[in-house]
């Protein structure tokens, strides 16, 4: 397990180092993606480091086996996409941390309904998540109508399958 | 079987019974109390690792470095597991999903004005609102809503410092305020 651990940690700090000095320099356009591609690329550059090492015989006794290897590549993708999916609220705000901040931040005398439906509702995010969307190439806007495109439809699918594993309610968001 | 190949599948049989308790709780114990049936799912993936790693230290002979190593890596890489499965499963209570869904239900497209309508920003806070109050988040005294010291207040505080950090603002909302990360990013200009 010792070669494992190392080179599944190494990996993945070289990966979360090459974010962190990126995003020093220079913000991106699109967080998400980039830090998706920056992560996955790193995982294709180590493949390929893998197999060239192991053609050259260069540094026998540290390589993985390919068991290993598999166990590594399990803890890179299950950590980077955890990662990845915290950043979305980083990324993007959260309805609901953003109401309890809200309602901390007015102290003593706290918020009334109305004024968190008023000022802290969902109608901002509805512009920015339809936005983000289109951006997405999940939905596209032609003749002035929404459609869903594929990426989007195979979402939606995937979702809507789980929740009725689950049994919950047809009511979503 | 080799030890380094059994090990592989403990962090993948963790997430299974993670996901049969989540399932079982959610439909029958908790009874649509989503968090209680993720905790509980969790909970039961993780205990499910630790007894398999006591299990296969014992069977190969490995001693309490490492034992506490595999247990370590294998708990690491489960609860990574766990969290990506929780996303997945939030997915339903996320915006994007909701007008997904609304458009997929409007044969032919659906304009801008009538996707809002459909998609109900105040009716949808509303219920936020509640769900925060029915889960411990919120407590309300007639028509005030106050903070609760609680995990979420945390993490909506932690959030916002975060945020802040990375993109020099505490929402997308707001305008970029100086952050520690802002100032680097302007120095190396």
């Amino acid at each position: 397990m010792a070669v494992v651990t190392l080179w599944g940690c190494s990996l993945l700090g070289l990966a979360l180092a090459v974010h962190l000095a990126w995003w020093r320099l220079r913000l991106p356009k699109n967080q998400l993606a980039t830090l998706l591609k920056l992560f996955l690329a790193v995982f294709f550059a180590w493949i390929a480091f893998l197999l060239l090492a192991a053609r050259m015989r260069l540094a026998d006794g540290m390589l993985p086996s390919p068991v290993q290897a598999v166990h590594i590549a399990l803890f890179y993708l299950a950590m980077a996409f955890s990662y990845v999916g915290a950043f979305t609220t980083i990324d993007a705000d959260s309805p609901s941390l953003r109401m309890t901040l809200a309602v901390y931040n007015a102290g003593a005398q706290g918020l009334s309904r109305q004024e968190l439906v008023r000022n802290w509702g969902l109608e901002q995010f509805f512009v920015s998540r339809v936005q983000r969307l289109v951006d997405d190439r999940m939905l596209t806007l032609s003749h002035g109508r929404y459609q869903l495109l594929p990426k989007g439809k195979l979402l939606m699918r995937l979702v809507v399958a789980y929740r009725k594993v689950m049994g919950a309610s047809e009511e979503l968001g | 079987m080799r030890a380094e190949m059994v090990h592989l599948f403990v962090p993948l049989i963790g997430l299974i019974i993670d996901a049969l308790c989540q399932v079982a709780c959610f439909r029958w114990i908790t009874r649509r109390q989503l968090l209680q049936s993720v905790a509980a799912g969790y909970a039961a993936g993780l205990l499910a690792v630790i007894v398999m790693e006591i299990t296969l230290a014992r069977r190969f002979a490995h001693g309490p470095d490492g034992l506490l190593l595999a247990m370590a890596f294998n708990a690491a890489t489960y609860s990574a597991l766990a969290f990506n499965y929780w996303a997945l499963i939030g997915l339903g209570l996320s915006l994007r999903i909701r007008i997904l869904d609304i458009v997929a239900r409007s044969p032919g497209g659906i304009d801008h004005d009538a996707l809002r309508r459909r998609f109900d920003p105040d009716g949808l806070t509303r219920r936020r609102i509640a769900r925060l109050i029915g889960n411990g988040q919120l407590r309300c005294q007639g028509d005030r809503c106050f903070a609760v010291d609680s995990p979420f207040l945390k993490t909506a505080r932690l959030n916002a410092k975060v945020k802040r950090f990375f993109t020099g603002r505490t929402s997308e909302f707001t305008q970029t305020v100086p952050s520690p990360l802002m100032d680097a990013r302007h120095d190396a200009k």
